[in-house]
C-alpha cells in the first residue's frame, strides 16, 4: 500500500527554519495561556506542507506550485531575534521571571498561607521573618502599567530595549516603538515576543527554550509551596534534557533535534498491522501539519473513544522529543470500542485499519457522517473523486457518475475479462507496476451483456464499456495493491510490483482524457506533468511472509532521510531499498 | 473635562487594584474558562485561520488580523459569561470601593 504525497519539495526551502513559519504565532497568541506547563508547543516540524492542506481538494484545473509557493513558503522570518545581543536575552529571561512571579504571587500567597496550618516553618526561622520576606518581595513587584495611559489590563508589552512599557489597544508600545526605533517587545501576559520590523509574533529556539525553562522553575517552586511534602524529581533533572538540547544545538540556534518526529511504537500482540498504518498517518506531511498546528482540542471533545483525540495524542507523542518506544494502547482500545467491524475482524489487515481510521478521525473532527466537501483533516487530505462512464456502444448514450474515494485499490490480478480499448498491450500475467496498474484502472472495460440497462436506447444493449478516471485528485493519494485474495481459498499474490518514487497521475484524470483515448492526448503532447498531478512517495507499507504468518513493515521519508519502522526498531533506509521492497 | 479626567483617575485606581489584589487573574481564569467552553475561542480562532488562509500567511499582520476579528469576537461573547463576569467584578467593587472613595489619587 504505497502512499504518495503531492511534491512540493522542490520548491520548498529546508525545513530547519520553520521556527518562525508565521502560522505559529497566531496559535500560540490564541492558544490558552491558562495552565502554564501545557503551554509548551511542541517544535513544529516542516509546516511548509501548510499551503498545499489549505487548498480545496480537487483542484486539478488553474493550480499550479506558483500559487504553492506564494501562499506559505516563502513568508520571511524574523533574524532580529536571532542578531538579538545576549544581555536581550537577559533581558527577556528577567521580565519573563517578572511576569510569571507576577502572575502566580497569589498563588505563592495561598501555597504559603496554607502551609501555615498544616506543616511549621523550618527550624529557626519566625513565621513573621518569612511574612516580611514575601511582603519585601512583592514590594518589589511593580504593577505592570502602560507608561502613557496608565492603563493595566489588556495586553501590555515591554520594550525589549529599554524600561518603557506600552499597552496595546491604544497604540502606545507602537507609538513607541516607532518614536524610538525599538523593535523587540515582549508581551506579559502570554510572554510572547513582538517584533515591529516584521509586524508579527517572533519565535526562535533558545528563546522558546528558556522560556519553557523559566516556566518549568516557577511550577516546581508552586507544586514545592501547594505540596512541601511531596517527592518529586529535583528541578535540575527536569530542567536537563531542554539544557543538552539547547547546547548540541546552540550554534545554529535553530536546528530542532535530528530524531524528533522518529518514534518506534511497541508491538501490542500482533498490533504490526496498526504500528505502520499509524507511522504512516505521522509521517503524512498534511496530516501532521493539521494535527500539530490545529490540534483538535481534547478538553473539548466529549466523544466516547475519540480517535481524533487518540490523533492528537499520537502526534504529541512523536513529538515529545522522547525517544522510548511509544505504546499506542489508547488508540487500539478507542479502537476496538469504535468500531464493531475491526473488533470482529480477525485478519488484521493494514488497509481495513486504515480506512477505519480514517472514517473514525473523521468522525472525531466533524461528529457527522457528511463526508462530501467535508472540511476536516482526513478528507481535505485523502478525498478525491473518480468519475465512472458507462458508454453504450449502439447509441453512443454516455452516463456518467462520480464517486469519492479515500484511496485506491488496485487489483493484481491477471485479466479474466475481456477488455476493449485496452491502452497497454498488457501481459496477461498481471501488471508489474504502479502504472500499469494505474492503467489498468483507467482502461476502458466491457461491462457485462445484462449487467447494463441503457438509459438512451432502453434496450438492454448487448455492448458498453465502462471507464475510471480520476475527476478530481486528492492532495495525498493512497494506493493498495490487493495482494489478498479472499475468493474460494484466501491467498497472496506475490508479484513484485514496481512503485515509482515520482508519480505523474495527468494520464489518468479526466482532463488528460478529456476529447479522446488518454493515449492520443499523451503522445500528441508530451507536455511536464502538471504541478497539481505530480507526486512524490513518503511512504510504503509492506506486508511480508504468508497470509497467516505474515508481519507488517514500513518505510516513510523524514526530512529527506527514509527509515524503516519494524514496530518499536527504527532503521535507516534509503530510497533503493524502499523501491526494492515489495510494497 | 475634569470630570472625565477624575474618571480615568478612578478607572486606573480600581484596575491597579484588580491587579494587586490578584482579582485579576482570577478574573481572568474564570473569563478564558467561560470562552473555551462555550466554544467560542474555537470561533475566533477559525474565523483568524479563514482570514489568514484567505490572504496568504505573507499577508497578514497580527494588527489588521485583530482589527477586523476583535468587533465581531467582543459582539460574539455569550451574554451569560459577561453576566457571570460582571455579578463578580460589582461584588467585588463592593466591598473594597469605600477605602478607594475615603482616598481619591491625590496626584494631579
Ligand atoms: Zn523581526
Ligand atoms: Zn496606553
Ligand atoms: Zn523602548
Ligand atoms: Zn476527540
Ligand atoms: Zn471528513
Ligand atoms: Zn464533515
Ligand atoms: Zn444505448
Amino acid at each position: 500500500m504505497p502512499k504518495a504525497g503531492r511534491s512540493t519539495s522542490s520548491s520548498l526551502p529546508s525545513p530547519a527554519p520553520s521556527w518562525s513559519d508565521s502560522t505559529l504565532p497566531f496559535q500560540t497568541l490564541l492558544a490558552s495561556t491558562g495552565s502554564f506547563g501545557n503551554t509548551y508547543v511542541p517544535p513544529a516540524t516542516p509546516l511548509t506542507t501548510q499551503s498545499s492542506a489549505d487548498r480545496s481538494p480537487g483542484a486539478i484545473e488553474g493550480d499550479s506550485l506558483d500559487a504553492v509557493h506564494r501562499a506559505g513558503a516563502h513568508v520571511p522570518e524574523c533574524t532580529h531575534l536571532g542578531q538579538a545581543k545576549p544581555s536581550t536575552l537577559q533581558r527577556y529571561r528577567t521580565l519573563v521571571k517578572y511576569s510569571l512571579f507576577q502572575k502566580y504571587q497569589h498563588r505563592f500567597l495561598a501555597g504559603f498561607q496554607a502551609n501555615q496550618r498544616d506543616c511549621a516553618p523550618p527550624k529557626g526561622v519566625r513565621l513573621q521573618k518569612l511574612e516580611a520576606k514575601r511582603d519585601a518581595i512583592l514590594a518589589r513587584i511593580p504593577t505592570p502599567q502602560c507608561a502613557t495611559c496608565r492603563r493595566s489590563f489588556g495586553q501590555l508589552l515591554v520594550c525589549l530595549h529599554c524600561d518603557f512599557t506600552g499597552c496595546w489597544s491604544n497604540g502606545h508600545l507602537r507609538a513607541h516603538q516607532k518614536a524610538n526605533k525599538h523593535y523587540l517587545a515582549v508581551e506579559l501576559g502570554t510572554l510572547a515576543v513582538y517584533c515591529a520590523r516584521c509586524r508579527d509574533y517572533v519565535y526562535s529556539h533558545p528563546w522558546e527554550a528558556m522560556l519553557r525553562q523559566e516556566r518549568l522553575r516557577i511550577y516546581h517552586r508552586l507544586c514545592q509551596l501547594a505540596e512541601p511534602r511531596t517527592r518529586r524529581l529535583p528541578l535540575a533533572e527536569c530542567l536537563a534534557p531542554e539544557t543538552n538540547n539547547h547546547d548540541s544545538t546552540g550554534a545554529d540556534g535553530a536546528l530542532p533535534g535530528p530524531c524528533d518526529g522518529i518514534r518506534g511504537l511497541r508491538n501490542l500482540g500482533s498490533t504490526c498491522f496498526m504500528n505502520v498504518v499509524l507511522q504512516a498517518f505521522v509521517h503524512n506531511p498534511l496530516l501532521r501539519a493539521h494535527f500539530l498546528s490545529d490540534p483538535h482540542s481534547a478538553n473539548r471533545c466529549t466523544r466516547e473513544a475519540c480517535i481524533a483525540c487518540q490523533m492528537d495524542q499520537l502526534y504529541g507523542q512523536v513529538f515529545s522529543g522522547e525517544t522510548t518506544p511509544y505504546g499506542p494502547s489508547g488508540f487500539l482500545r478507542a479502537m476496538w470500542q469504535s468500531s464493531t467491524e475491526l473488533a470482529g475482524y480477525a485478519q488484521q489487515d493494514a488497509h481495513e485499519f486504515f480506512i477505519t481510521a480514517l472514517n473514525q478521525i473523521h468522525m472525531g473532527l466533524c461528529g457527522d457522517d457528511h463526508t462530501f466537501n467535508c472540511p476536516c483533516a482526513v478528507h481535505q487530505t485523502f478525498a478525491g473523486q473518480l468519475q465512472s462512464t458507462v458508454t453504450c456502444l449502439s447509441c453512443g448514450h454516455q452516463a456518467v457518475a462520480n464517486d469519492p474515494l479515500l484511496d485506491v485499490s488496485l487489483d493484481l490480478r491477471p485479466h479474466t475479462k475481456r477488455t476493449r480499448a485496452e491502452p497497454l498491450a498488457a501481459s496477461d500475467d498481471g501488471p508489474h507496476s504502479l502504472l500499469d496498474c494505474l492503467h489498468r484502472f483507467t482502461a476502458a472495460e466491457s461491462l457485462d451483456a445484462q449487467g447494463y440497462m441503457c438509459g438512451s436506447c432502453g434496450s438492454a444493449c448487448q455492448a458498453a464499456t465502462k471507464q475510471l478516471l480520476f475527476k478530481s485528485l486528492p492532495p495525498v493519494l493512497s494506493f493498495q495493491l490487493k495482494r489478498f485474495e479472499h475468493h474460494s481459498s484466501a491467498s497472496k499474490i506475490e508479484t513484485f510490483i514496481r512503485v515509482p518514487s515520482e508519480l505523474d497521475m495527468s494520464p489518468f484524470t479526466t482532463r488528460r482524457a478529456a476529447g479522446g483515448n488518454p493515449r492520443n492526448a499523451e503522445s500528441a503532447s508530451p507536455s511536464p506533468p502538471h504541478p497539481a498531478c505530480h507526486y512524490q512517495l513518503f511512504a510504503v507499507i509492506n506486508h511480508e511472509g504468508t497470509l497467516e504468518t505474515g508481519h507488517y513493515t514500513m518505510f516513510a521519508r523524514h526530512r529527506k532521510q527514509w527509515f524503516r519502522f519494524d514496530d518499536h526498531l527504527v532503521t535507516l533506509a534509503s530510497l533503493s531499498d524502499v523501491l526494492q521492497a515489495k510494497a | 473635562m475634569a470630570q472625565d479626567a477624575v474618571a480615568d483617575r478612578v478607572k486606573v485606581a480600581v484596575e491597579q487594584r484588580l491587579v494587586e489584589s490578584g482579582e485579576k487573574e482570577r478574573l481572568q481564569e474564570i473569563l478564558r474558562a467561560h470562552l473555551i467552553e462555550s466554544g467560542w475561542k474555537d470561533h475566533v480562532k477559525a474565523q483568524c485561520r479563514d482570514i489568514i488562509r484567505a490572504r496568504g500567511a505573507a499577508n497578514s499582520s497580527v494588527e489588521q488580523l485583530m482589527r477586523e476579528v476583535a468587533p465581531d469576537a467582543r459582539a460574539n461573547i455569550p451574554e451569560n459569561v459577561k453576566r457571570t463576569l460582571l455579578t463578580r467584578l460589582k461584588t467585588y467593587l463592593m466591598e473594597n470601593i469605600q477605602d478607594l472613595d475615603a482616598t481619591p489619587p491625590s496626584q494631579p
